[in-house]
């Protein structure tokens, strides 16, 4: 491991930016690319990783030079195409020591919007992944990623931060069993064929849901997951149409635009005679028009909502949280120095 | 009264401690005091030589113990969560007022019904109905808790312990058409008993409960042609319990003025005397 220059990281997340601002800045996977090549193009910076999940964009630079994170900015924001005054107010940034241990808060899931979760972890690893493949990534970042994957597993094992765990599969499942009482009978639809999307729908057949559709843009995946589930798939092209046949629809497709308008699930509503429809939506940006919510009979959850009932629980397991941090604080800096000691081991060796 | 408060505390600490097990602990303490309340409306009734329907405080007692049977009839084969902590509360809330107000519970004669079985017929089923509602509006409050938790996304564990709004509806619709059923019984009995005393003055008592026939009646209409959210049929419950309370003082008037026209005019037919 060599000694990097500058480390930094800058990006937008949950903690700053609510939903409706966030979906501004979710990045396809061409706009992934773009970015990192336009970053890539500013003088002084030699690697990128980026972390695109629906809760964060991240740009993870490393370079000889301390970058200037006006022109980092000023990339982001040509991407996204959003006003660059917009990610000046709500984008943070770490430099150095403080970028590992950021780092190792978000594998460690205890950056997360639900603290302790575990699918970030995934995601770190494909950014890298993909980082690699590209050659966007070398010396410099992948062993310092490296590291916060073996920080992210000791977080796991020796804290408690993943016991009571309360993943968005759990949540849904309590949200169920109000609305509806039980998992056995109520019909639920999938819409869309993510990660996400799969977690809950385990969650949910799990604890006794059997009647699981599935529809999706790629009917071969859609078909893939319902099968899983001894369920059944719907063409993407028509679900629209029997959507009233449904009583919980959880959406989490990469739509641009919203799937489901308030005109079109008031009128399911009216169909089904009142009876409650709950809609979960995961995906950033929206699937479904926030003004679904005011509807009679609907009840309508995005990724913010349910997040802060994951963590209602959080006071119980604050302690648990701090300790976790304090030691990922140390190891953050343990590999901060030995970073430095090898570099300067190394030029010293050069010399003589 | 004790019991009742004694079992509404019960639950709302477990409730607190975030226990699932409420109805462990609630259900055989409503138990005891349902027998109490039983045996004390039993030595009322002997005490007047009829079924205890007399006063504001007796009808209140009455309606009372009727929402409790029904709860321990219905409450095991529902399984409602916290059913019996809400129940309790509300009965014993109502039954201390009953108790706090001594004008309620005028003395009054011995030979209540006059020996008439259709009047005391009347009258039991009256109130009997008016427990049914009852029970219908504690089943209300709790579908009233639970879907503004759900709409408004308010964030508390406590909520998980609520019945689900699909079980407390159908719960809902059961009652409101047992309720309908021995309501429109009350009021059958009620027009064969004032049937020619109704075409000569206005009659209260059987204006109010036609007017509770004809509010409970619409919304059972609604919900059957489901033409009515869920929702605001719960607020209607409440509002038409609060009505049907609320009545409970016109129709105790009716009963007061008729007792002064008695004692004015002893002619009267002895079958009226006591209305």
């Amino acid at each position: 491991m060599s000694l990097p220059r500058s480390l930094l990281v800058l990006g937008v997340s949950h903690h700053r930016t609510p939903l409706d601002v966030r979906e501004l800045f979710s990045l396809s996977k061409e706009d992934v690319e773009t970015l990192a090549q336009r970053l890539l193009a500013l003088s002084c910076v030699q690697e990128v990783v980026l972390l695109n999940t629906c809760n964060r964009v991240e740009a993870y630079l490393a370079s000889e030079t301390e970058p200037d994170p006006e022109a980092v900015l000023g990339a982001i924001s040509e991407v996204t195409r959003q006003p660059i005054e917009l990610l000046r107010d709500l984008h943070y940034a770490h430099a150095n020591s403080d970028m590992l241990v950021h780092l190792f808060s978000v594998a460690s899931g205890l950056d997360s919007q639900m603290i302790g979760e575990t699918e970030i972890l995934g995601q770190v690893k494909e950014s890298l992944t993909r980082a690699r493949s590209h050659k966007w990534t070398g010396r410099i970042m992948s062993p310092i990623f490296e590291r916060s994957f073996q920080a992210a597993k000791w977080a796991r094992t020796h804290t408690g931060i993943g016991q009571g765990q309360v993943t968005i599969g759990n949540v849904v499942v309590d949200l169920v069993t109000r609305v509806f009482g039980d998992l056995v009978h109520p019909r639920i639809l999938l819409v869309g064929s993510g990660e996400v999307a799969e977690k809950t729908a385990q969650s949910l057949a799990s604890r006794g849901a059997r009647d699981i559709t599935v529809t999706g843009r790629s009917f071969d995946r859609a078909e893939s997951l319902a099968r899983t589930f001894n369920g059944a798939v719907l063409p993407f092209e028509t679900f629209r149409t029997n959507l009233h046949l449904y009583d919980i629809i959880i959406c989490s497709t990469a739509a641009p635009e919203p799937l489901l308008s308030s005109e079109l699930v008031s009128e399911i509503s009216q169909r089904r005679r009142f009876a409650p429809i709950l809609l979960v939506d995961v995906a950033v940006p929206r699937d479904v028009d926030s003004t679904v919510g005011a509807l009679k009979q609907v009840f309508l959850y995005n990724m913010d909502d349910l997040a802060d009932i994951a963590n209602e629980n959080l006071r119980l397991r604050q302690q648990e949280v701090e300790n976790c941090l304090a030691e990922l604080k140390r190891r953050a800096w343990r590999t901060w120095l030995r970073s430095i000691r090898r570099t300067f081991g190394s030029k010293l060796a050069r010399r003589q | 009264m004790a019991v009742y408060v004694f079992a509404t505390i019960l639950g709302g600490v477990r409730l607190y401690q975030q226990k699932s097990d409420s109805r462990t602990f609630t259900y055989p303490a409503i138990l005891l005091g349902f027998v109490v309340q039983s045996a004390g409306l039993y030595f009322r009734g002997m005490e007047i030589g009829a079924c205890p329907l007399g006063n504001i405080f007796e009808v209140v007692q009455f309606a009372l113990w009727s929402t409790i049977f029904l709860f321990l009839v219905i409450g095991p084969v529902f399984q409602v969560h916290l059913l019996g902590t809400t129940t309790a509360g509300l009965v014993a809330i109502t039954g201390i007022i009953s108790l706090l107000v001594p004008a309620w519970d005028t003395p009054h004669s011995e030979a209540l019904f006059g020996g008439d079985p259709l009047i005391e017929f009347h009258a039991a089923v009256s109130i009997f109905s008016y427990g049914i509602f009852g029970l219908l509006s504690t089943v209300s409050i709790l579908y009233l808790i639970q879907y503004n938790a759900l709409e408004r996304k308010w964030r508390s564990r406590l909520f998980n312990f609520l019945p689900s709004i699909v079980k407390l509806d159908d719960l809902a619709r059961r009652l409101l058409s047992a309720g309908v059923l021995i309501l429109t019984l009350a009021f059958i009995s009620g027009i064969l008993v004032w049937f020619d005393e109704a075409w000569n003055h206005m009659h209260w008592k059987l204006v109010t409960v036609f007017v509770l026939w004809l509010g409970y009646g619409a919304v059972w209409l609604m919900r059957l042609r489901q033409r009515f959210t869920p929702h605001r049929a719960a607020i209607c419950f409440l509002s038409l319990y609060i009505f049907a309370l609320f009545s409970l003082w016109p129709v105790n008037r009716a009963h007061e003025i008729k007792l002064e026209q008695n004692t004015a005019a002893p002619e009267v037919a002895p079958e009226f005397l006591h209305e």
